[in-house]
């Protein structure tokens, strides 16, 4: 239908912006026929017609003041100041012409200006000069007048005066070149005379020579200048000007022709345009024609195909096609003027006749089907299109029907309806949830369980496409996409699915979870859709979830219960250890016989319940994961020898033997759990011995797998005690469980150990097994891994069990009385225990109660040892600690040694203590004899034992030697690392500064990292120990703290530089 | 297509707006505001020293605008140092001092001249360097050593401060607190500084018993020397430059030679500027001592005796230098 479009009208905002344009481009081009800057070219000219002028007017002026005419120079000043004034604005007005900026015009402009200024130094120069020249001619009239009158002189000389008189004067002071001769004859004469005459004369004569020379010298000066100046032209640079503005006009002139003509060339087009557009005009109307032409046979063909009718508003028929005759069955006479109420079948309500006759009555076009009644009382279908027609002034006309015969259609249609009816009730009676899709995705089905379930109604979902309403997620709440779901599966694979496992989601947003079936929907061998069955199962589910939550609750349970035995722990020992370091202090007084027999029955009652405590405890914290293992080098003869002694106390009361057997083949220094290692074996030759009457006890270590840098050994401990029944064997090792419960009635015991034992075994690696014979005896036997460490030692000799070690030595040694020892501690008791047990060695002790208070003790006094609690209020022992040694080195002290006293026996806070500083480390409740190991261990004026580990020497400068041996004595490269470090020193002062400055404690720490990584290399060990500090402040982010050991740091690697630099020089 | 049509036509409405906004902006620029310099004496008296005339047309509020801003220290960087420290309208338009002292109590090169009758002197300072009054004010409020400030400042003081922009936006409406009508209304001020009436002008103008008979003398004698040669014109001087030391050497004989010394030349670079000077005014000279550009002359008699000597080769009689001392005396006016 391209044709019609020539006849829309162009819509007003198109002709408006077409016109819009055209009046731009219009204005555009008559404004460019203007000649622009007139007003300023006409200015121009004016003022070089003025500069012109007034430069005459100076050349007059000059002239008037040579000779006399002018007697001051105020007019000719005034006349140069104007010309200047002039000058700039002929400067101003032709940089304000537009496009005028070429090279003449500058070039004009300078010249002119140069010339003005010429000009106006030349008048500077001849005003100076000609001043000079008159004030010569006064002083000459002057003087010359005075030497005439003198009578003295004799009229030889007076004679060449009076004749400088008559040549100056006659000449009013402008004489010519002629002049000049009779003047210079003169003054020669003058001076050849000037000897005969008096000094005071001669020099009166001097002066008049001179100012005549001055006269004669100005006056060729000034008529020079004269003539330069009246000869200088202004007028070429002027003319010049005028000519290029000139011609500038010309161009503009010239433009603005041209535009005029495209103008013209413009219209004559636009003319052209009106023309073409007529012609066009004509041409569509012919088109018009052919169009109408056209219409006509379209509505021939129509009325071949359709029923067509047209009425009037009321409704009464005014024309009719044969097709309307024949489908009627009444004539054309019959039917027109006749209302259309006459086909009236009665199927149809009042309301379908009311709302289409509303939407005809609004203009709107009317589509529907319509079942009539023809002449002979038959029934019929049409499917009708009424389209209502308007008059020219936009009021109803009438009304045009289009209608084609359904009647067989309808009756299809009246037939499918009844079989679905059916099956609408098969499903909507059943008591799971049906629905259907077709393969793209759209409901086709949706029965009456399936919206009792889901909250949707059929109306509501039937064709769309349902699966992001109720489908689109799986029951963990993740997206499922359509083509996952089993419906789409279903289709694509043309087979059954089914889940129990699947989540539907109802109108209201809930979740219901249900068991879905999926079954492809054929037709003619060709997938058409899928139908799912589903029913909801929440109820099961809710049920399954009661049971988890049950079992969840009881486990739940049992762990909150092993968590809070684990942190009995504190709780519990705190008080035991008032209880035994009391008793120690009770059994150190005077007491009686008695006395002392219930102080020792308190004690060893204490410690039994201390070895339950911790059996518990131990067994606890397994049961709560939370049990930690070293992984340390030691001294495998030597644990064994700390092992047995106590055992070997309690064997030889009992009249047993215990023995070891280690093979020497066992390497010495072995790395694992000492503790551990030691807990295990006290426990099973402990139960070996308490379950033995007679013979003996046995201790041999195997190796049973050697590796290189590993083994697993295998510990054997066999008695000859009263065995153990098959049945029990069984479960010995499971806790709570003892060989029978008399037993423990017997024996005593918590039944932990060997549970303890046999757990502990495990979580290490090993395996526990036993082999026994009931009233012969018994072996328990394990193993163990041990690493090897990584440097070989000799190995000692074998260690004699009765060997006691260097320690107790040690602990016995008095040489260290009087010691001054800080004591920091919360706990009253222990503040009492640690006081008694302290001075009553003869040491002098202060007690802090917290962390704060042990800083404030430190800052006033030094202390050899610090004792510090680490559960402390206001600060703990781990912050107390880090403050003193940021104090210490702030003042470049030398350390304290720092003991933690603790009862939390985990092993991260073993290493908390270590890196937060502290050198040694004892468990509470306190073991006197451990306290004062641990004490002596680190105090430096104790003499060093070996097996003291940890040491605090003071610390070196830079230990040369160690740092070579690490080296493997490659001295060239240390020398080259030190060097390095000399060299790199500031740079990395330098970043550690300004991550201090950024506060920045990331950067910070690796920065520090690095150096300390360096200073190691060089066994710096000063500065090392020094970052490590503020490695350990770090963290804090106490930047006002770090300032000052940043300070220190700096001065510190100054010292080390400077001994490094010794150190380099004397090996060259 | 839409789209394009409607940028287009949007475009070409920019355009349009664009074309008459040029057209606007040269109407507007051909109407800025232009304030004449001030232009030098038009003196139409032919004769060797002619009277000052007695009226003036200035605008008299400006005049007692220039006249604030003449004694306002804010033209200062630190606020201490007016044109009145220096140009002391209580005495004769000098501070008496041989070079005067600026700012921090810096001191300057020359000199300091009178700025009364400045507006009749054919350029500004000794050695001319300033064409009018306005340029003039460009040098003290830029020296280091004087006022130590710069335009914007001065602008920025004036703004910030509470009379002036009510002041300047009645005087000045279109520009308002700007260099130009600061520079205008100062240099207005101080052509308002004339000096007329004085004895000598009286006798000009034909009164025989203005002077007595000894000035009378001295004015003979003045015109007789050739003195007059350079000190003519309305204010007896201040119209052309001179060389200082014809007959004798001045700078010969001088101790102490300094950079300004060279006089014109610092301006030229010219040789034969060396040495060259403003020839000043010697109206009121009486009262403007001490002399010469380098202020090293204490008195009016040795300055008259030093001027014979050095420009004319004469050492004049103690009567001579009373006569002409007396006629200088008859050119100073009453200052107020």
């Amino acid at each position: 239908m391209k044709f019609i479009s020539i006849y829309r009208p162009i819509s007003i905002y198109r002709l408006s912006s077409i016109i819009f344009l055209a009046i731009t481009l219009l204005s555009i081009l008559i404004y460019n026929t203007y000649i622009k800057n007139l007003e300023l070219e006409d200015n121009l000219l004016a003022l070089s017609k003025q500069a012109s002028t007034l430069n005459l007017e100076i050349n007059q002026s000059i002239f008037f003041n040579q000779f006399g005419i002018h007697q001051n120079y105020d007019n000719l000043n005034y006349q140069v100041f104007e010309l200047e004034k002039i000058q700039r604005k002929i400067n101003d007005s032709a940089t304000l012409i537009q496009d005028l900026n070429n090279a003449s015009i500058t070039h004009s402009l300078d010249a002119f200006k140069s010339n003005i200024d010429k000009k106006i130094s030349l008048i500077e120069q001849l005003k100076s000069h000609y001043a000079l020249f008159r004030n010569s001619a006064y002083f000459f009239h002057t003087l010359s007048q005075e030497i005439l009158s003198n009578h003295l002189l004799s009229n030889l000389i007076k004679t060449p005066i009076h004749q400088l008189q008559r040549v100056l004067l006659s000449h009013s002071y402008n004489y010519s070149e002629s002049s000049t001769q009779l003047i210079n004859r003169a003054i020669s004469k003058l001076q050849t005379l000037s000897s005969q005459i008096s000094s005071k004369d001669k020099k009166q004569l001097n002066l008049l020579i001179k100012h005549v020379q001055s006269l004669s010298l100005y006056g060729n000066k000034t008529r020079n200048l004269v003539n330069l100046i009246t000869a200088s032209q202004l007028s070429q640079p002027i003319d010049t000007l005028e000519r290029v503005v000139s011609q500038h006009y010309m161009l503009q002139h010239k433009k603005s022709l041209a535009v005029q003509k495209i103008l013209f060339l413009l219209l004559s087009l636009a003319s052209i345009y009106i023309v073409f557009l007529l012609f066009n005009l004509a041409k569509q109307s012919k088109k018009l024609n052919q169009v109408l032409l056209d219409l006509n046979n379209q509505q021939f063909a129509l009325n071949q195909h359709a029923i067509v009718s047209s009425s009037d508003l009321q409704g009464n028929i005014t024309a009719i096609n044969e097709k309307f005759c024949d489908i009627a069955g009444y004539t054309k006479e019959e039917l027109i003027g006749n209302s259309h109420k006459i086909l009236k079948s009665g199927f149809h309500d009042k309301d379908f006749f009311t709302s289409m006759w509303n939407t005809l009555a609004q203009g709107k076009v009317w589509h529907g089907e319509i079942k009539n009644k023809t002449k002979q009382n038959e029934f019929y279908w049409v499917s009708a299109t009424i389209v209502p027609f308007f008059h020219g002034t936009g009021e109803l006309s009438h009304y045009i029907a289009i209608s084609t015969d359904i009647t067989l259609q309808k009756r299809l249609e009246e037939q499918l309806l009844s079989n679905q009816s059916f099956m609408d009730k098969l499903t909507n009676s059943m008591a799971q949830g049906v629905y259907a899709i077709d393969t793209e995705g759209l409901c086709t089905f949706w029965n009456k369980e399936a919206e009792r379930i889901l909250g949707w109604s059929a109306s509501e979902l039937i064709g769309k496409n349902i699966h992001n309403l109720i489908h689109f997620q799986d029951t963990y709440g993740n997206h499922v996409v359509s083509e996952q779901s089993i419906l789409q599966k279903s289709i694509v694979n043309n087979t059954h699915y089914s889940s129990d496992k699947n989540l539907l989601t109802h109108k209201n947003g809930t979740d219901v979870p249900i068991s879905i079936t999926a079954v492809p929907l054929t037709e003619n061998n060709k997938v058409i859709g899928s139908v799912a069955v589903f029913s909801d199962i929440s109820k099961r589910l809710a049920n399954e979830q009661l049971l988890k939550q049950a079992i969840e609750t009881a486990e739940h349970a049992s762990r909150a219960k092993s968590d809070f035995l684990a942190n009995m722990s504190h709780e519990i020992r705190t008080p035991m250890n008032g209880i035994i370091g009391m008793t120690d202090l009770a059994l150190d007084t005077s007491l009686d016989k008695e006395q002392k027999e219930y102080l020792d029955i308190v004690k060893s009652s204490s410690f039994s319940l201390l070895n339950i405590i911790n059996d518990i405890l131990d067994f606890s914290k397994i049961e709560a994961g939370k049990l930690d293992f070293e992984y340390i080098e030691f001294n495998f003869p030597h644990l064994l020898s700390e092992t047995i002694k106590p055992l070997d106390i309690r064997a030889k009361q009992k009249d047993l033997l215990l023995t070891v057997h280690l093979p020497p083949a066992i390497p010495s220094t072995l790395v694992g759990d000492p503790t551990r290692l030691k807990q295990i074996l006290t426990n099973l030759l402990d139960n070996a011995i308490k379950f033995t009457q007679k013979g003996e006890v046995k201790l041999t270590v195997s190796i049973q797998i050697a590796g290189n840098n590993k083994s697993c050994l295998q510990f054997d401990i066999s008695d000859t005690g009263i065995g153990i029944s098959e049945h029990v064997q069984e479960s010995i090792f499971n806790a709570f469980s003892q060989v029978d419960t008399s037993v423990s009635r017997e024996y005593g015991g918590t039944g932990l150990g060997l549970s303890i034992s046999s757990q502990l075994i495990h979580l290490m690696g090993g395996e526990i097994w036993l082999k026994s014979v009931q009233d012969k005896g018994s072996t328990f036997s394990f193993t163990a891994w041990f690493d090897f460490p990584i440097q070989t030692k000799e190995i000692p000799a074998l260690l004699s069990i009765t060997q006691t070690s260097t320690d107790d030595s040690a602990t016995n040694d008095d040489s260290s009385k009087n010691l001054n020892i800080l004591v920091a501690e919360d706990n009253p008791i222990n503040q009492k225990l640690a006081f008694n047990l302290l001075t009553k060695k003869g040491h002098h002790v202060i007690i802090a109660a917290n962390g704060i208070k042990a800083v404030e003790q430190f800052k006033q006094q030094p202390f050899d040892i610090i004792l510090m609690d680490f559960q402390m209020p206001e600060m703990d022992g781990i912050e107390a600690t880090q403050v003193i040694r940021s104090i210490e080195a702030s003042t470049s002290q030398q350390q304290t040694p720092i003991v933690a006293m603790t009862a939390n026996a985990m092993k991260e806070d073993k290493d908390k203590a270590f890196s937060a500083g502290m050198d040694g480390y004892i468990s509470k409740p306190i073991d006197v004899k451990e306290l004062f190991n641990t004490i002596y261990k680190h105090l430096n004026k104790n003499p060093s034992q070996n097996v003291t580990k940890k040491i605090s020497l003071p610390l070196q400068i830079c230990n040369w030697n160690i740092a070579l041996k690490r080296l493997a004595d490659d001295t060239e490269l240390l020398e080259m690392m030190a060097s390095m470090f000399i060299d790199e020193s500031d740079n990395y002062l330098k970043k550690i500064d300004e991550a201090v400055n950024a506060q920045d404690s990331i950067r910070l720490k690796q920065e520090i990292h690095t150096l300390k990584g360096v200073c190691s290399t060089l066994s710096a060990d000063k500065v090392e120990q020094l970052l490590k500090t503020i490695e350990n402040v770090v963290p804090e982010k106490q930047w006002t703290e770090i300032k000052p050991l940043i300070t220190t740091l700096e001065q510190e690697i100054k010292i080390l530089i400077r001994a490094l630099k010794n150190r380099l020089a004397s090996h060259k | 297509m839409y789209f394009f049509k409607k940028t287009f036509i949007f475009l070409s409405f920019i355009f349009c707006s664009y074309i008459i906004y040029l057209q606007i902006n040269i109407l507007l620029s051909s109407q800025v505001e232009n304030v004449a310099p001030s232009s030098n004496y038009s003196n139409k008296n032919t004769q060797a020293i002619t009277p000052i005339p007695a009226k003036q047309n200035l605008n008299k509020a400006i005049v007692l605008l220039g006249r604030r801003l003449f004694f306002e220290t804010r033209l200062s960087k630190n606020d201490t140092v007016s044109c009145a420290s220096c140009h002391n309208l209580h005495n004769a338009g000098v501070d008496g001092l041989v070079v005067s002292a600026g700012i921090h109590a810096q001191v300057g090169t020359m000199n300091a001249p009178t700025v009364f009758n400045s507006s009749l002197n054919f350029k500004q300072f000794w050695d001319g360097r300033a064409n009018t009054l306005e340029d003039q004010i460009d040098g003290p409020i830029n020296s280091p050593s004087e006022m130590d400030s710069s335009w914007p400042e001065v602008i920025e003081k004036l703004t910030a401060s509470g009379e002036y922009p009510a002041l300047f936006k009645t005087l000045y409406p279109k520009q308002g607190i700007t260099e130009q009508s600061i520079k205008n209304a100062i240099a207005t001020f101080e052509r308002s500084l004339l000096t007329p009436d004085s004895p000598f002008d009286l006798y000009l103008k034909g009164q025989q018993n203005a002077i007595n008979k000894e000035a009378k003398k001295g004015y003979q004698l003045f015109t007789g020397l050739g003195c007059i040669s350079c000190h003519q014109g309305v204010n007896v001087g201040g119209n052309m430059f001179g060389k200082m030391g014809v007959i004798h050497d001045y700078f010969a004989d001088k101790k102490i030679i300094t950079e300004a010394d060279l006089g014109r030349f610092n301006i030229t670079h010219k040789n034969e500027d060396k040495y060259l000077f403003k020839v000043p005014g010697l109206r009121n000279v009486e009262l403007t001592a001490p002399y010469f550009h380098d202020g090293q002359t204490r008195t009016l008699k040795s300055a008259v005796q030093k001027m014979a000597y050095y420009q004319l080769g004469v050492e004049l009689s103690e009567e001579e230098t009373r006569f002409i001392k007396a006629f200088l005396k008859t050119l100073t006016a009453k200052l107020d």
